[in-house]
Protein backbone atom coordinates (compact mmCIF):
# COMPACT_ATOMS: atom_id res chain seq x y z
CA UNK A 1 0.00 0.00 0.00
CA UNK A 2 1.17 3.54 -0.72
CA UNK A 3 0.89 6.37 1.81
CA UNK A 4 2.24 9.89 2.03
CA UNK A 5 3.94 9.14 5.34
CA UNK A 6 4.78 5.98 7.27
CA UNK A 7 5.42 6.27 11.01
CA UNK A 8 7.58 3.60 12.63
CA UNK A 9 6.49 3.21 16.26
CA UNK A 10 3.15 3.91 17.90
CA UNK A 11 4.21 5.56 21.16
CA UNK A 12 3.69 9.21 22.11
CA UNK A 13 6.05 10.53 19.41
CA UNK A 14 4.65 8.38 16.61
CA UNK A 15 1.02 9.04 17.51
CA UNK A 16 1.65 12.78 17.70
CA UNK A 17 3.39 12.67 14.33
CA UNK A 18 0.52 10.73 12.78
CA UNK A 19 -2.14 13.10 14.09
CA UNK A 20 -0.20 16.06 12.72
CA UNK A 21 0.27 14.44 9.31
CA UNK A 22 -3.52 14.04 9.17
CA UNK A 23 -3.99 17.66 10.27
CA UNK A 24 -2.08 18.58 7.10
CA UNK A 25 -4.40 16.42 5.03
CA UNK A 26 -1.89 13.73 4.14
CA UNK A 27 -2.32 9.96 4.49
CA UNK A 28 -0.38 8.11 7.16
CA UNK A 29 0.25 4.55 8.30
CA UNK A 30 1.51 3.86 11.81
CA UNK A 31 3.36 0.57 12.24
CA UNK A 32 3.81 -0.65 15.79
CA UNK A 33 3.40 -3.45 18.26
CA UNK A 34 0.20 -3.52 20.35
CA UNK A 35 -0.29 -0.47 22.61
CA UNK A 36 0.01 -2.59 25.77
CA UNK A 37 3.58 -3.45 24.77
CA UNK A 38 4.66 0.19 24.77
CA UNK A 39 7.02 0.94 27.68
CA UNK A 40 4.83 3.78 28.96
CA UNK A 41 1.87 1.39 29.39
CA UNK A 42 3.38 0.19 32.67
CA UNK A 43 3.79 3.68 34.18
CA UNK A 44 1.32 3.86 37.09
CA UNK A 45 1.41 7.61 37.34
CA UNK A 46 2.72 10.31 35.06
CA UNK A 47 2.94 13.60 36.92
CA UNK A 48 4.70 15.88 34.49
CA UNK A 49 2.41 15.86 31.48
CA UNK A 50 1.00 19.37 31.40
CA UNK A 51 -2.62 19.70 32.42
CA UNK A 52 -3.11 16.06 33.32
CA UNK A 53 -1.35 15.40 36.64
CA UNK A 54 -1.66 11.86 37.98
CA UNK A 55 -2.76 10.28 34.75
CA UNK A 56 -1.53 6.72 34.16
CA UNK A 57 0.67 5.74 31.23
CA UNK A 58 -2.03 3.44 29.89
CA UNK A 59 -4.64 6.21 30.04
CA UNK A 60 -2.37 8.64 28.23
CA UNK A 61 -1.45 6.13 25.53
CA UNK A 62 -5.09 5.16 24.99
CA UNK A 63 -6.10 8.81 24.63
CA UNK A 64 -3.21 9.49 22.23
CA UNK A 65 -4.09 6.47 20.16
CA UNK A 66 -7.78 7.34 19.98
CA UNK A 67 -6.95 10.88 18.90
CA UNK A 68 -4.70 9.62 16.11
CA UNK A 69 -7.29 7.06 15.00
CA UNK A 70 -10.07 9.66 14.98
CA UNK A 71 -7.94 11.92 12.83
CA UNK A 72 -7.87 9.19 10.18
CA UNK A 73 -4.46 7.64 10.71
CA UNK A 74 -4.23 3.99 9.68
CA UNK A 75 -2.60 1.35 11.84
CA UNK A 76 -0.78 -1.87 11.18
CA UNK A 77 0.42 -4.17 13.93
CA UNK A 78 3.89 -5.50 13.28
CA UNK A 79 7.58 -4.84 13.33
CA UNK A 80 9.42 -2.81 10.74
CA UNK A 81 12.47 -4.84 9.77
CA UNK A 82 14.13 -2.62 7.25
CA UNK A 83 13.53 0.26 4.90
CA UNK A 84 15.09 1.36 1.66
CA UNK A 85 14.62 4.18 -0.80
CA UNK A 86 14.30 3.52 -4.49
CA UNK A 87 13.47 6.35 -6.85
CA UNK A 88 11.52 8.82 -4.75
CA UNK A 89 9.77 6.29 -2.55
CA UNK A 90 10.62 4.68 0.74
CA UNK A 91 9.80 0.97 0.87
CA UNK A 92 9.23 -0.32 4.37
CA UNK A 93 9.02 -4.01 5.18
CA UNK A 94 6.64 -5.02 7.95
CA UNK A 95 6.83 -8.73 8.83
CA UNK A 96 5.84 -10.43 5.61
CA UNK A 97 4.26 -7.37 4.00
CA UNK A 98 5.49 -4.10 2.57
CA UNK A 99 4.26 -0.52 2.43
CA UNK A 100 5.57 2.54 0.64
CA UNK A 101 5.57 6.27 1.28
CA UNK A 102 7.28 9.49 0.28
CA UNK A 103 8.39 10.23 3.85
CA UNK A 104 9.06 8.22 7.00
CA UNK A 105 8.95 9.27 10.64
CA UNK A 106 11.11 7.13 12.88
CA UNK A 107 9.57 7.14 16.36
CA UNK A 108 10.82 3.79 17.60
CA UNK A 109 11.78 4.75 21.16
CA UNK A 110 15.05 3.60 22.63
CA UNK A 111 16.50 0.25 21.68
CA UNK A 112 17.64 -1.06 25.04
CA UNK A 113 20.35 -3.65 25.13
CA UNK A 114 23.40 -4.25 23.00
CA UNK A 115 23.99 -6.97 20.46
CA UNK A 116 25.03 -10.32 21.92
CA UNK A 117 28.39 -11.93 21.23
CA UNK A 118 28.13 -13.88 17.98
CA UNK A 119 25.00 -12.06 16.84
CA UNK A 120 26.58 -9.84 14.18
CA UNK A 121 29.18 -12.45 13.24
CA UNK A 122 26.62 -15.18 12.55
CA UNK A 123 23.99 -13.04 10.86
CA UNK A 124 23.02 -14.88 7.71
CA UNK A 125 24.52 -18.08 9.09
CA UNK A 126 21.77 -18.96 11.51
CA UNK A 127 20.95 -15.61 13.13
CA UNK A 128 17.67 -14.08 12.01
CA UNK A 129 15.36 -11.25 13.02
CA UNK A 130 12.30 -12.38 11.09
CA UNK A 131 10.51 -15.65 11.79
CA UNK A 132 8.00 -15.20 8.97
CA UNK A 133 10.80 -14.44 6.47
CA UNK A 134 13.37 -17.06 7.26
CA UNK A 135 11.31 -19.67 9.12
CA UNK A 136 10.78 -21.83 6.05
CA UNK A 137 14.55 -22.25 5.67
CA UNK A 138 14.63 -23.94 9.08
CA UNK A 139 11.83 -26.46 8.58
CA UNK A 140 12.57 -29.68 10.42
CA UNK A 141 15.35 -28.03 12.41
CA UNK A 142 15.79 -27.11 16.03
CA UNK A 143 15.83 -23.36 16.57
CA UNK A 144 15.85 -20.96 19.51
CA UNK A 145 13.53 -17.99 19.77
CA UNK A 146 14.72 -15.16 22.00
CA UNK A 147 11.62 -13.12 22.70
CA UNK A 148 11.15 -9.89 24.58
CA UNK A 149 7.48 -9.17 23.74
CA UNK A 150 4.22 -11.11 23.86
CA UNK A 151 4.06 -10.94 20.05
CA UNK A 152 7.36 -12.81 19.93
CA UNK A 153 5.59 -15.85 21.40
CA UNK A 154 3.24 -15.81 18.43
CA UNK A 155 6.22 -15.90 16.10
CA UNK A 156 7.57 -18.92 17.99
CA UNK A 157 4.20 -20.62 17.53
CA UNK A 158 4.38 -19.79 13.82
CA UNK A 159 7.75 -21.55 13.64
CA UNK A 160 6.34 -24.62 15.40
CA UNK A 161 3.42 -24.53 12.99
CA UNK A 162 5.61 -24.77 9.91
CA UNK A 163 7.62 -27.65 11.33
CA UNK A 164 10.50 -26.19 13.32
CA UNK A 165 11.32 -27.35 16.80
CA UNK A 166 11.36 -24.05 18.69
CA UNK A 167 12.98 -23.53 22.09
CA UNK A 168 11.62 -20.33 23.62
CA UNK A 169 13.66 -18.01 25.82
CA UNK A 170 11.47 -15.47 27.57
CA UNK A 171 13.20 -12.09 27.96
CA UNK A 172 16.72 -13.47 28.37
CA UNK A 173 19.23 -11.00 29.79
CA UNK A 174 22.59 -12.32 28.85
CA UNK A 175 23.08 -14.49 25.78
CA UNK A 176 25.85 -15.65 23.50
CA UNK A 177 25.41 -17.21 20.10
CA UNK A 178 27.90 -19.97 19.55
CA UNK A 179 29.32 -21.50 16.42
CA UNK A 180 32.26 -21.13 14.08
CA UNK A 181 30.95 -21.34 10.51
CA UNK A 182 27.31 -21.32 11.45
CA UNK A 183 25.10 -21.31 14.52
CA UNK A 184 25.59 -24.42 16.62
CA UNK A 185 24.17 -23.39 19.98
CA UNK A 186 22.86 -20.55 22.06
CA UNK A 187 23.56 -19.86 25.70
CA UNK A 188 21.19 -17.64 27.65
CA UNK A 189 21.45 -16.92 31.38
CA UNK A 190 23.45 -20.10 31.89
CA UNK A 191 21.27 -22.43 29.82
CA UNK A 192 22.81 -23.85 26.63
CA UNK A 193 20.72 -25.33 23.83
CA UNK A 194 22.06 -26.92 20.66
CA UNK A 195 20.25 -25.23 17.77
CA UNK A 196 20.80 -24.47 14.09
CA UNK A 197 19.03 -21.14 14.10
CA UNK A 198 18.46 -18.26 16.52
CA UNK A 199 15.60 -15.82 16.06
CA UNK A 200 16.04 -12.58 18.00
CA UNK A 201 12.73 -10.77 18.39
CA UNK A 202 13.34 -7.52 20.25
CA UNK A 203 10.68 -4.88 20.82
CA UNK A 204 12.79 -2.23 19.11
CA UNK A 205 15.65 -2.32 16.66
CA UNK A 206 18.69 -0.07 16.53
CA UNK A 207 17.89 2.78 14.12
CA UNK A 208 20.96 2.05 11.99
CA UNK A 209 19.78 -1.54 11.47
CA UNK A 210 16.47 -0.27 10.09
CA UNK A 211 17.88 2.47 7.86
CA UNK A 212 21.32 1.68 6.44
CA UNK A 213 23.43 4.83 6.51
CA UNK A 214 21.36 6.69 9.09
CA UNK A 215 23.54 9.07 11.09
CA UNK A 216 23.46 8.40 14.83
CA UNK A 217 25.54 9.24 17.86
CA UNK A 218 25.68 7.17 21.01
CA UNK A 219 22.72 5.11 19.77
CA UNK A 220 20.53 8.17 19.18
CA UNK A 221 19.46 9.40 15.75
CA UNK A 222 21.03 12.69 14.69
CA UNK A 223 18.37 15.29 13.77
CA UNK A 224 18.18 19.02 13.13
CA UNK A 225 15.52 21.40 14.43
CA UNK A 226 13.13 20.15 11.74
CA UNK A 227 13.62 16.61 13.09
CA UNK A 228 15.19 15.81 9.75
CA UNK A 229 17.85 13.08 9.62
CA UNK A 230 20.70 12.79 7.12
CA UNK A 231 18.51 10.63 4.83
CA UNK A 232 16.11 12.36 2.43
CA UNK A 233 12.50 12.12 3.63
CA UNK A 234 13.38 10.48 6.93
CA UNK A 235 12.44 12.33 10.11
CA UNK A 236 12.84 11.15 13.69
CA UNK A 237 11.10 12.04 16.95
CA UNK A 238 10.89 11.06 20.60
CA UNK A 239 13.19 8.92 22.69
CA UNK A 240 15.08 7.70 19.61
CA UNK A 241 16.60 11.17 19.10
CA UNK A 242 17.95 11.38 22.67
CA UNK A 243 17.06 12.72 26.08
CA UNK A 244 15.22 13.88 28.02
CA UNK A 245 13.32 10.63 27.63
CA UNK A 246 9.93 12.12 28.48
CA UNK A 247 6.44 12.11 27.04
CA UNK A 248 6.06 15.88 26.48
CA UNK A 249 9.30 16.06 24.58
CA UNK A 250 8.28 13.04 22.45
CA UNK A 251 4.89 14.60 21.66
CA UNK A 252 6.47 17.95 20.76
CA UNK A 253 9.06 16.40 18.48
CA UNK A 254 6.34 14.21 16.94
CA UNK A 255 4.44 17.37 15.99
CA UNK A 256 7.45 18.84 14.20
CA UNK A 257 8.36 15.57 12.48
CA UNK A 258 4.74 15.00 11.40
CA UNK A 259 4.39 18.47 9.93
CA UNK A 260 7.74 18.35 8.17
CA UNK A 261 7.13 14.85 6.80
CA UNK A 262 3.72 15.95 5.49
CA UNK A 263 5.35 18.96 3.83
CA UNK A 264 8.03 16.74 2.33
CA UNK A 265 5.37 14.40 0.86
CA UNK A 266 3.36 17.37 -0.40
CA UNK A 267 6.34 18.76 -2.28
CA UNK A 268 6.07 15.81 -4.67
CA UNK A 269 2.40 16.48 -5.34
CA UNK A 270 3.03 20.15 -6.01
CA UNK A 271 5.64 19.33 -8.59
CA UNK A 272 3.23 17.21 -10.64
CA UNK B 1 -1.48 15.88 -23.30
CA UNK B 2 1.02 15.75 -20.46
CA UNK B 3 3.22 18.73 -19.92
CA UNK B 4 6.95 18.29 -20.18
CA UNK B 5 7.27 19.05 -16.50
CA UNK B 6 5.43 15.89 -15.57
CA UNK B 7 7.88 13.71 -17.43
CA UNK B 8 10.83 15.57 -15.92
CA UNK B 9 9.73 14.71 -12.42
CA UNK B 10 8.96 11.04 -12.92
CA UNK B 11 11.01 9.00 -10.44
CA UNK B 12 14.00 7.19 -11.95
CA UNK B 13 12.47 3.73 -11.64
CA UNK B 14 9.25 4.71 -13.36
CA UNK B 15 10.77 6.76 -16.13
CA UNK B 16 10.60 4.18 -18.84
CA UNK B 17 7.00 3.33 -18.25
CA UNK B 18 5.80 6.91 -17.88
CA UNK B 19 7.54 8.01 -21.09
CA UNK B 20 5.93 5.10 -22.83
CA UNK B 21 2.52 6.12 -21.57
CA UNK B 22 3.11 9.59 -22.88
CA UNK B 23 4.06 8.13 -26.20
CA UNK B 24 0.88 6.13 -26.18
CA UNK B 25 -1.01 9.27 -25.35
CA UNK B 26 0.35 10.82 -28.52
CA UNK B 27 -0.59 7.80 -30.57
CA UNK B 28 -4.10 7.81 -29.24
CA UNK B 29 -4.63 11.34 -30.46
CA UNK B 30 -3.04 10.88 -33.85
CA UNK B 31 -3.27 7.27 -34.96
CA UNK B 32 -6.09 4.98 -36.01
CA UNK B 33 -8.08 2.72 -33.71
CA UNK B 34 -5.96 -0.35 -34.51
CA UNK B 35 -2.77 1.49 -33.70
CA UNK B 36 -4.25 2.48 -30.37
CA UNK B 37 -5.03 -1.14 -29.58
CA UNK B 38 -1.48 -2.14 -30.40
CA UNK B 39 -0.20 0.40 -27.94
CA UNK B 40 0.09 -1.82 -24.91
CA UNK B 41 0.60 0.15 -21.72
CA UNK B 42 1.83 -2.96 -19.98
CA UNK B 43 4.59 -3.59 -22.43
CA UNK B 44 7.38 -1.98 -20.40
CA UNK B 45 6.30 -3.98 -17.39
CA UNK B 46 6.59 -7.12 -19.53
CA UNK B 47 10.01 -5.96 -20.67
CA UNK B 48 11.05 -5.56 -17.05
CA UNK B 49 9.91 -9.06 -16.34
CA UNK B 50 11.88 -10.38 -19.31
CA UNK B 51 15.05 -8.58 -18.28
CA UNK B 52 14.74 -10.14 -14.83
CA UNK B 53 15.18 -13.92 -15.11
CA UNK B 54 13.42 -16.34 -12.77
CA UNK B 55 15.71 -19.34 -12.53
CA UNK B 56 14.83 -22.94 -11.73
CA UNK B 57 17.36 -25.42 -10.36
CA UNK B 58 17.66 -27.25 -13.70
CA UNK B 59 18.63 -24.15 -15.68
CA UNK B 60 20.60 -22.34 -12.98
CA UNK B 61 24.14 -23.55 -13.64
CA UNK B 62 23.97 -23.09 -17.39
CA UNK B 63 22.48 -19.60 -17.14
CA UNK B 64 24.81 -18.34 -14.43
CA UNK B 65 27.90 -20.13 -15.79
CA UNK B 66 27.46 -18.49 -19.17
CA UNK B 67 27.15 -15.02 -17.71
CA UNK B 68 30.39 -13.08 -17.20
CA UNK B 69 28.60 -11.37 -14.33
CA UNK B 70 25.44 -12.37 -12.50
CA UNK B 71 23.45 -11.16 -9.51
CA UNK B 72 20.97 -13.62 -8.02
CA UNK B 73 18.29 -12.62 -5.52
CA UNK B 74 17.19 -15.53 -3.32
CA UNK B 75 13.71 -14.62 -2.17
CA UNK B 76 10.21 -15.86 -1.33
CA UNK B 77 6.79 -14.33 -1.80
CA UNK B 78 6.01 -14.50 1.94
CA UNK B 79 8.92 -12.31 2.93
CA UNK B 80 8.35 -8.57 3.44
CA UNK B 81 11.92 -7.42 2.88
CA UNK B 82 12.01 -9.51 -0.32
CA UNK B 83 8.93 -7.75 -1.65
CA UNK B 84 10.61 -4.47 -0.84
CA UNK B 85 13.64 -5.48 -2.89
CA UNK B 86 11.47 -6.64 -5.82
CA UNK B 87 11.11 -3.25 -7.57
CA UNK B 88 14.82 -2.55 -7.05
CA UNK B 89 15.80 -5.80 -8.78
CA UNK B 90 13.36 -5.15 -11.64
CA UNK B 91 14.86 -1.73 -12.15
CA UNK B 92 18.45 -3.02 -12.01
CA UNK B 93 17.62 -5.79 -14.49
CA UNK B 94 16.67 -3.15 -17.04
CA UNK B 95 19.66 -0.93 -16.25
CA UNK B 96 22.18 -3.78 -16.52
CA UNK B 97 20.62 -5.54 -19.48
CA UNK B 98 23.39 -6.82 -21.75
CA UNK B 99 26.00 -6.24 -19.03
CA UNK B 100 24.97 -8.61 -16.27
CA UNK B 101 22.46 -11.35 -15.67
CA UNK B 102 20.02 -10.24 -12.98
CA UNK B 103 18.02 -13.20 -11.70
CA UNK B 104 15.73 -14.33 -8.92
CA UNK B 105 15.40 -17.72 -7.26
CA UNK B 106 12.31 -18.58 -5.23
CA UNK B 107 13.71 -20.53 -2.25
CA UNK B 108 10.35 -22.14 -1.62
CA UNK B 109 10.24 -23.63 -5.13
CA UNK B 110 13.97 -24.33 -5.39
CA UNK B 111 15.05 -25.50 -1.94
CA UNK B 112 18.08 -27.39 -3.33
CA UNK B 113 19.56 -24.20 -4.76
CA UNK B 114 18.96 -22.36 -1.52
CA UNK B 115 20.68 -25.15 0.39
CA UNK B 116 23.60 -25.30 -2.04
CA UNK B 117 24.25 -21.59 -1.53
CA UNK B 118 23.74 -21.91 2.22
CA UNK B 119 20.96 -19.33 2.15
CA UNK B 120 19.64 -18.96 5.69
CA UNK B 121 18.13 -15.50 5.52
CA UNK B 122 16.12 -13.95 2.74
CA UNK B 123 16.61 -11.85 0.81
CA UNK B 124 20.19 -12.94 0.11
CA UNK B 125 21.73 -11.53 -3.03
CA UNK B 126 24.68 -13.48 -4.45
CA UNK B 127 27.13 -12.05 -7.00
CA UNK B 128 28.86 -14.46 -9.38
CA UNK B 129 31.51 -14.29 -12.11
CA UNK B 130 31.19 -17.17 -14.58
CA UNK B 131 29.28 -19.11 -11.99
CA UNK B 132 31.67 -18.47 -9.12
CA UNK B 133 30.48 -16.49 -6.14
CA UNK B 134 32.58 -13.43 -5.24
CA UNK B 135 30.27 -11.46 -2.98
CA UNK B 136 26.91 -11.60 -1.22
CA UNK B 137 24.59 -9.18 0.56
CA UNK B 138 22.24 -10.44 3.24
CA UNK B 139 19.12 -8.34 3.72
CA UNK B 140 17.53 -5.60 1.64
CA UNK B 141 19.62 -2.53 0.87
CA UNK B 142 19.32 0.61 -1.25
CA UNK B 143 20.07 0.16 -4.97
CA UNK B 144 23.54 1.76 -4.67
CA UNK B 145 24.78 -1.19 -2.58
CA UNK B 146 24.06 -3.56 -5.46
CA UNK B 147 25.24 -1.28 -8.27
CA UNK B 148 28.53 -0.73 -6.45
CA UNK B 149 29.20 -4.47 -6.24
CA UNK B 150 28.22 -4.91 -9.89
CA UNK B 151 30.21 -1.94 -11.20
CA UNK B 152 33.34 -3.06 -9.38
CA UNK B 153 33.17 -6.38 -11.22
CA UNK B 154 32.28 -4.98 -14.66
C1 LIG C 1 7.94 2.79 33.72
C2 LIG C 1 8.10 4.07 32.98
C3 LIG C 1 7.63 5.26 33.53
C4 LIG C 1 7.75 6.46 32.84
N1 LIG C 1 7.27 7.60 33.40
C5 LIG C 1 7.31 8.77 32.74
C6 LIG C 1 6.76 9.97 33.30
O1 LIG C 1 6.26 9.98 34.43
N2 LIG C 1 6.84 11.10 32.57
C7 LIG C 1 7.38 11.14 31.32
O2 LIG C 1 7.37 12.18 30.69
N3 LIG C 1 7.93 10.03 30.76
C8 LIG C 1 7.92 8.84 31.45
N4 LIG C 1 8.48 7.72 30.88
C9 LIG C 1 9.19 7.82 29.58
C10 LIG C 1 8.23 7.74 28.40
O3 LIG C 1 7.59 6.49 28.42
C11 LIG C 1 8.97 7.91 27.07
O4 LIG C 1 9.73 9.09 27.07
C12 LIG C 1 8.00 7.94 25.89
O5 LIG C 1 7.22 6.79 25.86
C13 LIG C 1 8.75 8.10 24.57
O6 LIG C 1 7.88 8.04 23.49
P1 LIG C 1 8.34 7.54 22.06
O7 LIG C 1 7.11 7.58 21.21
O8 LIG C 1 9.53 8.29 21.61
O9 LIG C 1 8.85 6.06 22.25
P2 LIG C 1 8.09 4.78 22.83
O10 LIG C 1 7.01 5.20 23.74
O11 LIG C 1 9.14 3.89 23.32
O12 LIG C 1 7.36 4.16 21.56
C14 LIG C 1 8.04 3.52 20.54
C15 LIG C 1 7.23 2.34 20.09
O13 LIG C 1 7.72 1.90 18.82
C16 LIG C 1 7.84 0.50 18.84
N5 LIG C 1 8.85 0.10 17.87
C17 LIG C 1 10.20 0.18 17.99
N6 LIG C 1 10.82 -0.31 16.92
C18 LIG C 1 9.85 -0.69 16.08
C19 LIG C 1 9.86 -1.28 14.79
N7 LIG C 1 11.00 -1.57 14.18
N8 LIG C 1 8.68 -1.57 14.21
C20 LIG C 1 7.52 -1.30 14.84
N9 LIG C 1 7.45 -0.73 16.06
C21 LIG C 1 8.59 -0.43 16.67
C22 LIG C 1 8.23 0.20 20.26
O14 LIG C 1 8.01 -1.13 20.57
C23 LIG C 1 7.33 1.15 21.01
O15 LIG C 1 6.05 0.63 21.22
C24 LIG C 1 8.39 6.49 31.56
C25 LIG C 1 8.85 5.31 31.01
C26 LIG C 1 8.74 4.12 31.71
C27 LIG C 1 9.25 2.85 31.06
Amino acid sequence: MAYDVIVVGGGPAGLSAAQNVRARGRTVLVVSNPLEENPLWKAKQVDNYLGLPGVSGAELLTAFRRHAEDSGAEFQEGRVLSALRSGEDWYVSIGNTMAQAKAVVLAAGVARGKKFPGEAELLGRGVSYCATCDGMLYRGKRVAVLGWTPSAKKEAEFLEGIGCEAVYFDKPRDCAILGAEKVEAVRCDGVTEAVEGVFLLRPAMAPGDLFPGLAAEGGFVTVDRNMETNLPGVFAAGDCTGGPLQVSKAVGEGLIAGQKAAAFASSFLERL
Amino acid sequence: MRSKLVVDYVPEGEKKQKNFNTLCGLEVTTASATATQNCDLNKTKEENKMALKHLKTAEFDAAVGEAPLAMVDFWAPWCGPCQMLGPVMEDLAVRYEGKALIAKVDVDEEPELARRFGVMNIPTVVFLKEGREFDRKIGAFPPAVYTEALDKAL
